[in-house]
Protein backbone atom coordinates (compact mmCIF):
# COMPACT_ATOMS: atom_id res chain seq x y z
CA UNK A 1 0.00 0.00 0.00
CA UNK A 2 2.50 2.79 0.93
CA UNK A 3 4.91 2.09 -1.83
CA UNK A 4 2.30 1.56 -4.42
CA UNK A 5 1.01 5.34 -3.00
CA UNK A 6 4.45 6.58 -2.96
CA UNK A 7 4.38 5.54 -6.88
CA UNK A 8 1.72 7.63 -7.73
CA UNK A 9 2.03 10.10 -5.32
CA UNK A 10 5.71 10.61 -6.89
CA UNK A 11 4.38 10.71 -10.41
CA UNK A 12 0.61 12.35 -9.99
CA UNK A 13 -0.20 13.84 -6.71
CA UNK A 14 -2.91 11.64 -6.03
CA UNK A 15 -3.00 13.17 -1.95
CA UNK A 16 -4.39 16.03 -3.79
CA UNK A 17 -7.46 14.15 -5.29
CA UNK A 18 -7.81 12.82 -1.91
CA UNK A 19 -7.52 15.91 -0.37
CA UNK A 20 -10.05 17.53 -2.68
CA UNK A 21 -12.34 15.02 -1.62
CA UNK A 22 -11.97 14.97 1.80
CA UNK A 23 -12.45 18.74 2.18
CA UNK A 24 -15.23 19.18 0.94
CA UNK A 25 -18.85 19.42 3.30
CA UNK A 26 -22.89 18.66 2.98
CA UNK A 27 -24.80 21.63 4.18
CA UNK A 28 -27.37 20.66 6.23
CA UNK A 29 -30.51 21.72 3.48
CA UNK A 30 -29.23 18.92 1.45
CA UNK A 31 -31.78 16.22 1.46
CA UNK A 32 -32.69 12.82 -0.34
CA UNK A 33 -34.12 14.45 -3.14
CA UNK A 34 -30.10 15.78 -4.10
CA UNK A 35 -29.63 12.40 -5.03
CA UNK A 36 -31.88 12.15 -7.96
CA UNK A 37 -29.80 14.04 -10.46
CA UNK A 38 -26.96 10.89 -9.37
CA UNK A 39 -29.84 8.64 -9.59
CA UNK A 40 -30.09 9.36 -13.32
CA UNK A 41 -26.03 9.18 -13.92
CA UNK A 42 -26.45 5.85 -12.39
CA UNK A 43 -29.08 4.56 -14.50
CA UNK A 44 -27.42 6.27 -17.55
CA UNK A 45 -24.15 3.93 -16.94
CA UNK A 46 -26.46 1.00 -16.40
CA UNK A 47 -28.03 1.78 -19.89
CA UNK A 48 -23.76 2.11 -21.04
CA UNK A 49 -23.08 -1.19 -19.86
CA UNK A 50 -26.16 -2.91 -21.12
CA UNK A 51 -26.17 -1.46 -24.34
CA UNK A 52 -22.40 -2.39 -24.67
CA UNK A 53 -23.39 -5.82 -24.30
CA UNK A 54 -26.41 -5.80 -26.76
CA UNK A 55 -24.06 -4.54 -29.44
CA UNK A 56 -22.39 -8.20 -29.40
CA UNK A 57 -25.87 -9.87 -30.78
CA UNK A 58 -27.62 -6.74 -32.43
CA UNK A 59 -27.74 -6.45 -36.24
CA UNK A 60 -28.81 -3.03 -37.00
CA UNK A 61 -30.17 -4.58 -40.47
CA UNK A 62 -33.53 -4.62 -41.24
CA UNK A 63 -33.69 -8.07 -42.28
CA UNK A 64 -32.22 -9.30 -39.18
CA UNK A 65 -32.73 -6.58 -37.03
CA UNK A 66 -36.26 -8.16 -34.99
CA UNK A 67 -33.88 -11.72 -35.20
CA UNK A 68 -30.97 -11.13 -33.35
CA UNK A 69 -33.04 -9.20 -30.81
CA UNK A 70 -35.73 -12.53 -30.67
CA UNK A 71 -31.73 -14.14 -30.75
CA UNK A 72 -30.90 -12.26 -27.41
CA UNK A 73 -34.23 -12.75 -25.89
CA UNK A 74 -33.92 -16.68 -26.25
CA UNK A 75 -30.75 -17.84 -26.81
CA UNK A 76 -27.82 -15.75 -25.29
CA UNK A 77 -27.07 -16.24 -21.61
CA UNK A 78 -28.69 -13.75 -19.52
CA UNK A 79 -29.57 -11.80 -22.51
CA UNK A 80 -33.57 -11.07 -21.85
CA UNK A 81 -32.24 -9.88 -18.49
CA UNK A 82 -29.94 -7.88 -20.07
CA UNK A 83 -32.51 -6.39 -22.35
CA UNK A 84 -34.93 -5.85 -19.78
CA UNK A 85 -32.67 -3.99 -17.72
CA UNK A 86 -31.62 -1.36 -20.31
CA UNK A 87 -35.71 -0.91 -21.11
CA UNK A 88 -36.30 -0.45 -17.44
CA UNK A 89 -33.30 1.63 -16.78
CA UNK A 90 -34.21 3.91 -19.79
CA UNK A 91 -37.66 4.32 -17.75
CA UNK A 92 -36.09 5.18 -14.74
CA UNK A 93 -33.20 7.34 -16.22
CA UNK A 94 -36.10 9.77 -17.40
CA UNK A 95 -37.95 9.35 -14.50
CA UNK A 96 -35.26 10.27 -12.43
CA UNK A 97 -34.26 13.44 -14.62
CA UNK A 98 -37.66 14.41 -14.50
CA UNK A 99 -37.75 14.49 -10.73
CA UNK A 100 -34.30 16.22 -10.74
CA UNK A 101 -35.68 18.93 -12.71
CA UNK A 102 -38.41 19.62 -10.52
CA UNK A 103 -35.75 19.23 -7.33
CA UNK A 104 -33.54 21.85 -8.99
CA UNK A 105 -36.64 24.17 -10.28
CA UNK A 106 -38.67 24.37 -6.44
CA UNK A 107 -35.31 24.67 -4.68
CA UNK A 108 -34.22 27.54 -7.14
CA UNK A 109 -30.72 25.43 -7.74
CA UNK A 110 -31.00 27.13 -11.08
CA UNK A 111 -30.79 30.69 -10.58
CA UNK A 112 -27.77 32.83 -10.45
CA UNK A 113 -24.98 31.55 -10.75
CA UNK A 114 -25.61 28.28 -11.85
CA UNK A 115 -27.99 29.06 -15.16
CA UNK A 116 -24.89 27.57 -17.58
CA UNK A 117 -25.57 24.30 -15.29
CA UNK A 118 -29.31 24.25 -15.78
CA UNK A 119 -28.84 25.25 -19.88
CA UNK A 120 -26.46 21.96 -19.91
CA UNK A 121 -29.11 20.00 -17.84
CA UNK A 122 -31.81 21.07 -20.65
CA UNK A 123 -29.57 19.74 -23.49
CA UNK A 124 -28.88 16.84 -21.64
CA UNK A 125 -32.77 16.20 -21.07
CA UNK A 126 -33.07 16.63 -25.14
CA UNK A 127 -30.52 14.03 -25.66
CA UNK A 128 -31.99 11.36 -22.87
CA UNK A 129 -35.01 11.51 -24.68
CA UNK A 130 -33.36 11.29 -28.47
CA UNK A 131 -32.03 7.97 -26.82
CA UNK A 132 -35.31 6.76 -26.06
CA UNK A 133 -36.66 8.15 -30.04
CA UNK A 134 -33.76 6.20 -31.50
CA UNK A 135 -33.49 3.18 -29.31
CA UNK A 136 -37.33 2.24 -29.77
CA UNK A 137 -36.98 1.92 -33.51
CA UNK A 138 -33.75 -0.45 -33.48
CA UNK A 139 -36.05 -3.76 -32.62
CA UNK A 140 -37.30 -3.03 -35.86
CA UNK A 141 -40.78 -4.17 -35.18
CA UNK A 142 -44.03 -2.96 -36.07
CA UNK A 143 -44.31 -0.20 -33.35
CA UNK A 144 -40.74 1.03 -33.54
CA UNK A 145 -41.50 1.27 -37.44
CA UNK A 146 -44.14 2.59 -37.22
CA UNK A 147 -42.96 5.50 -34.48
CA UNK A 148 -39.68 6.47 -36.68
CA UNK A 149 -42.19 6.88 -39.40
CA UNK A 150 -44.58 9.37 -37.31
CA UNK A 151 -41.39 10.68 -35.11
CA UNK A 152 -39.58 11.63 -38.72
CA UNK A 153 -42.53 13.62 -40.47
CA UNK A 154 -42.93 15.68 -37.78
CA UNK A 155 -40.08 17.77 -39.33
CA UNK A 156 -42.04 18.02 -42.40
CA UNK A 157 -44.68 20.81 -41.24
CA UNK A 158 -41.61 23.29 -40.88
CA UNK A 159 -41.59 25.70 -44.03
CA UNK A 160 -38.59 25.60 -46.66
CA UNK A 161 -36.22 23.21 -44.41
CA UNK A 162 -38.95 20.81 -43.11
CA UNK A 163 -38.70 18.10 -45.76
CA UNK A 164 -34.88 18.44 -45.93
CA UNK A 165 -34.68 17.57 -42.07
CA UNK A 166 -36.87 14.80 -42.86
CA UNK A 167 -34.21 13.55 -45.58
CA UNK A 168 -31.82 14.26 -42.53
CA UNK A 169 -33.43 12.17 -40.06
CA UNK A 170 -34.41 9.02 -42.52
CA UNK A 171 -31.72 9.38 -44.88
CA UNK A 172 -34.33 8.77 -47.65
CA UNK A 173 -37.45 9.61 -48.71
CA UNK A 174 -39.30 6.55 -46.58
CA UNK A 175 -38.33 4.49 -43.74
CA UNK A 176 -36.06 1.92 -44.18
CA UNK A 177 -32.31 0.71 -43.79
CA UNK A 178 -30.88 4.05 -43.95
CA UNK A 179 -33.31 5.26 -41.37
CA UNK A 180 -32.60 2.26 -39.36
CA UNK A 181 -28.46 2.56 -39.69
CA UNK A 182 -29.02 6.15 -38.74
CA UNK A 183 -31.05 5.70 -35.89
CA UNK A 184 -28.39 3.06 -34.64
CA UNK A 185 -25.85 5.25 -35.09
CA UNK A 186 -27.08 7.94 -33.36
CA UNK A 187 -27.92 5.43 -30.23
CA UNK A 188 -24.48 4.03 -29.87
CA UNK A 189 -22.56 6.93 -31.18
CA UNK A 190 -23.12 10.54 -31.61
CA UNK A 191 -25.83 10.26 -28.68
CA UNK A 192 -23.16 8.91 -25.76
CA UNK A 193 -20.18 11.10 -26.86
CA UNK A 194 -22.52 14.34 -26.85
CA UNK A 195 -24.14 13.32 -23.99
CA UNK A 196 -20.17 12.33 -22.23
CA UNK A 197 -19.60 15.34 -22.96
CA UNK A 198 -22.31 18.06 -21.90
CA UNK A 199 -22.51 15.79 -18.75
CA UNK A 200 -18.67 16.54 -18.00
CA UNK A 201 -19.37 20.25 -18.48
CA UNK A 202 -23.02 20.09 -16.03
CA UNK A 203 -19.98 18.01 -13.29
CA UNK A 204 -17.67 20.78 -13.77
CA UNK A 205 -19.86 23.75 -13.30
CA UNK A 206 -21.14 22.15 -10.25
CA UNK A 207 -17.33 21.09 -8.83
CA UNK A 208 -16.80 24.32 -9.45
CA UNK A 209 -19.35 26.40 -7.67
CA UNK A 210 -20.46 24.21 -4.90
CA UNK A 211 -24.34 23.07 -4.26
CA UNK A 212 -26.49 25.52 -4.51
CA UNK A 213 -27.53 27.05 -0.72
CA UNK A 214 -30.55 26.79 1.31
CA UNK A 215 -34.21 28.59 0.47
CA UNK B 1 -23.32 13.79 14.08
CA UNK B 2 -20.07 15.73 13.43
CA UNK B 3 -21.09 19.21 12.24
CA UNK B 4 -18.77 22.05 11.31
CA UNK B 5 -20.28 25.18 11.58
CA UNK B 6 -19.99 28.24 8.48
CA UNK B 7 -16.55 30.07 9.44
CA UNK B 8 -18.16 33.18 8.81
CA UNK B 9 -15.26 35.03 10.31
CA UNK B 10 -13.75 34.48 6.80
CA UNK B 11 -13.76 36.87 4.69
CA UNK B 12 -13.07 34.64 1.59
CA UNK B 13 -16.06 32.36 2.67
CA UNK B 14 -18.18 35.30 3.14
CA UNK B 15 -17.49 36.31 0.24
CA UNK B 16 -18.02 32.95 -1.89
CA UNK B 17 -21.76 33.01 -0.21
CA UNK B 18 -22.70 36.64 -1.14
CA UNK B 19 -22.33 35.47 -4.69
CA UNK B 20 -24.68 31.94 -3.71
CA UNK B 21 -21.43 29.62 -3.53
CA UNK B 22 -19.06 28.18 -0.48
CA UNK B 23 -21.94 26.14 0.48
CA UNK B 24 -19.69 22.96 0.53
CA UNK B 25 -17.46 24.64 3.18
CA UNK B 26 -19.99 23.65 6.00
CA UNK B 27 -22.26 20.81 7.12
CA UNK B 28 -21.59 17.10 7.34
CA UNK B 29 -17.80 16.11 6.21
CA UNK B 30 -18.42 14.27 2.53
CA UNK B 31 -16.12 11.40 3.53
CA UNK B 32 -17.07 9.43 4.77
CA UNK B 33 -20.50 9.88 5.78
CA UNK B 34 -22.22 10.86 2.87
CA UNK B 35 -19.60 8.93 0.57
CA UNK B 36 -21.65 5.64 2.15
CA UNK B 37 -25.12 7.16 1.06
CA UNK B 38 -23.79 7.26 -2.63
CA UNK B 39 -22.97 3.94 -2.34
CA UNK B 40 -26.17 2.98 -0.88
CA UNK B 41 -28.01 4.73 -3.42
CA UNK B 42 -26.02 3.64 -6.67
CA UNK B 43 -26.66 0.25 -4.95
CA UNK B 44 -30.31 0.47 -4.28
CA UNK B 45 -31.16 2.03 -7.73
CA UNK B 46 -29.28 -0.87 -9.70
CA UNK B 47 -30.63 -3.56 -7.55
CA UNK B 48 -34.32 -2.27 -7.68
CA UNK B 49 -33.89 -1.72 -11.58
CA UNK B 50 -32.66 -5.55 -11.47
CA UNK B 51 -35.61 -6.64 -9.75
CA UNK B 52 -38.04 -4.39 -12.26
CA UNK B 53 -36.51 -6.15 -14.95
CA UNK B 54 -36.82 -9.77 -13.41
CA UNK B 55 -40.20 -9.32 -12.39
CA UNK B 56 -41.67 -7.56 -15.56
CA UNK B 57 -38.99 -8.75 -18.52
CA UNK B 58 -39.19 -6.90 -21.98
CA UNK B 59 -41.27 -8.80 -24.64
CA UNK B 60 -41.37 -8.92 -28.23
CA UNK B 61 -43.75 -7.23 -30.51
CA UNK B 62 -44.59 -7.92 -34.14
CA UNK B 63 -42.00 -8.06 -36.75
CA UNK B 64 -41.91 -4.71 -38.43
CA UNK B 65 -44.86 -4.70 -41.59
CA UNK B 66 -44.07 -1.24 -43.50
CA UNK B 67 -47.79 -2.32 -45.07
CA UNK B 68 -49.92 -2.75 -42.35
CA UNK B 69 -50.65 0.49 -40.51
CA UNK B 70 -51.26 -0.41 -36.80
CA UNK B 71 -54.57 1.34 -35.62
CA UNK B 72 -53.19 2.67 -32.01
CA UNK B 73 -49.56 3.49 -31.81
CA UNK B 74 -48.03 5.26 -28.59
CA UNK B 75 -44.93 6.26 -27.93
CA UNK B 76 -42.66 5.93 -24.79
CA UNK B 77 -44.54 7.33 -21.83
CA UNK B 78 -42.71 10.33 -21.50
CA UNK B 79 -43.13 11.53 -24.80
CA UNK B 80 -47.03 11.12 -24.45
CA UNK B 81 -47.82 15.35 -23.66
CA UNK B 82 -45.81 15.87 -26.57
CA UNK B 83 -47.88 13.35 -28.92
CA UNK B 84 -50.90 14.82 -27.91
CA UNK B 85 -50.09 18.16 -28.74
CA UNK B 86 -48.78 16.90 -32.17
CA UNK B 87 -52.18 15.03 -32.54
CA UNK B 88 -54.64 17.46 -31.24
CA UNK B 89 -53.57 20.75 -32.80
CA UNK B 90 -54.98 21.00 -36.35
CA UNK B 91 -52.02 23.60 -37.70
CA UNK B 92 -49.26 21.10 -37.77
CA UNK B 93 -46.39 23.64 -37.94
CA UNK B 94 -48.08 25.40 -34.60
CA UNK B 95 -48.02 21.98 -33.18
CA UNK B 96 -43.78 21.38 -33.93
CA UNK B 97 -43.43 24.90 -32.38
CA UNK B 98 -45.17 24.18 -29.62
CA UNK B 99 -42.83 21.09 -28.94
CA UNK B 100 -39.80 23.16 -29.33
CA UNK B 101 -41.21 25.72 -27.29
CA UNK B 102 -40.40 23.37 -24.71
CA UNK B 103 -36.76 22.94 -23.82
CA UNK B 104 -36.24 26.18 -25.93
CA UNK B 105 -38.58 27.93 -22.77
CA UNK B 106 -36.59 25.48 -19.97
CA UNK B 107 -33.07 26.91 -21.50
CA UNK B 108 -33.85 30.62 -21.07
CA UNK B 109 -35.91 29.84 -17.68
CA UNK B 110 -32.91 31.05 -15.51
CA UNK B 111 -32.29 34.22 -17.80
CA UNK B 112 -36.33 35.22 -17.27
CA UNK B 113 -36.66 34.06 -13.74
CA UNK B 114 -33.00 35.87 -12.52
CA UNK B 115 -35.09 39.27 -12.33
CA UNK B 116 -36.52 37.40 -8.77
CA UNK B 117 -33.13 36.34 -6.83
CA UNK B 118 -35.27 34.45 -3.96
CA UNK B 119 -34.89 30.92 -4.47
CA UNK B 120 -37.35 29.91 -2.32
CA UNK B 121 -41.08 28.97 -4.18
CA UNK B 122 -43.13 30.20 -1.51
CA UNK B 123 -40.82 33.94 -2.36
CA UNK B 124 -41.63 33.38 -5.83
CA UNK B 125 -44.99 32.69 -6.25
CA UNK B 126 -45.71 33.77 -9.90
CA UNK B 127 -43.15 30.99 -11.34
CA UNK B 128 -44.48 28.77 -8.41
CA UNK B 129 -47.92 28.69 -9.90
CA UNK B 130 -47.13 28.53 -13.59
CA UNK B 131 -45.12 25.34 -12.43
CA UNK B 132 -48.10 23.55 -10.68
CA UNK B 133 -50.39 24.66 -13.82
CA UNK B 134 -47.60 23.58 -16.21
CA UNK B 135 -47.64 19.61 -13.82
CA UNK B 136 -51.17 19.80 -14.17
CA UNK B 137 -51.27 21.03 -18.19
CA UNK B 138 -48.73 18.16 -19.02
CA UNK B 139 -50.73 15.28 -17.01
CA UNK B 140 -54.14 16.26 -18.56
CA UNK B 141 -51.91 16.34 -22.09
CA UNK B 142 -50.18 12.44 -20.90
CA UNK B 143 -53.53 11.19 -20.21
CA UNK B 144 -54.91 12.43 -22.81
CA UNK B 145 -52.78 10.52 -25.47
CA UNK B 146 -53.49 7.46 -23.85
CA UNK B 147 -57.41 8.25 -24.89
CA UNK B 148 -57.42 7.28 -29.15
CA UNK B 149 -60.80 8.85 -29.65
CA UNK B 150 -59.58 12.79 -30.47
CA UNK B 151 -62.20 14.68 -29.15
CA UNK B 152 -63.10 12.18 -26.46
CA UNK B 153 -59.04 12.57 -25.07
CA UNK B 154 -59.81 16.43 -24.82
CA UNK B 155 -62.50 16.04 -22.33
CA UNK B 156 -60.78 12.70 -20.90
CA UNK B 157 -64.13 11.46 -21.17
CA UNK B 158 -65.32 13.15 -18.03
CA UNK B 159 -68.27 15.14 -19.93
Amino acid sequence: MGKTYDWFQERLDIQALADDVTSKYVPPHVNIFYCLGGITLVAFMVQFATGFAMTFYYKPTTAEAFKSVEYIMNEVSFGWLIRSIHRWSASMMVLAMILHVFRVYLTGGFKKPRELTWVTGVILSVLTVSFGVTGYTLPWDQVGFWAAKIVTQVPGAVPVVGDLVVLLLRGEPGVGQETLTRFYSSHTFVLPWLTAVFMLAHFLMIRKQGISGPL
Amino acid sequence: MVMKKPDLQDPEFRELVKQNMGHNKYGEPFWPNDALIFGVVIFGTIVGTIGLAIMDPAKMGEPADPFLTPLEILPEWYFYPVFQILRVVPNKLLGVVLMLAIPIGLAILPFIENVNKFQNPFRRPISSVLFLIGVLVTFYLGIGAMIHNIPKSLTLGLF
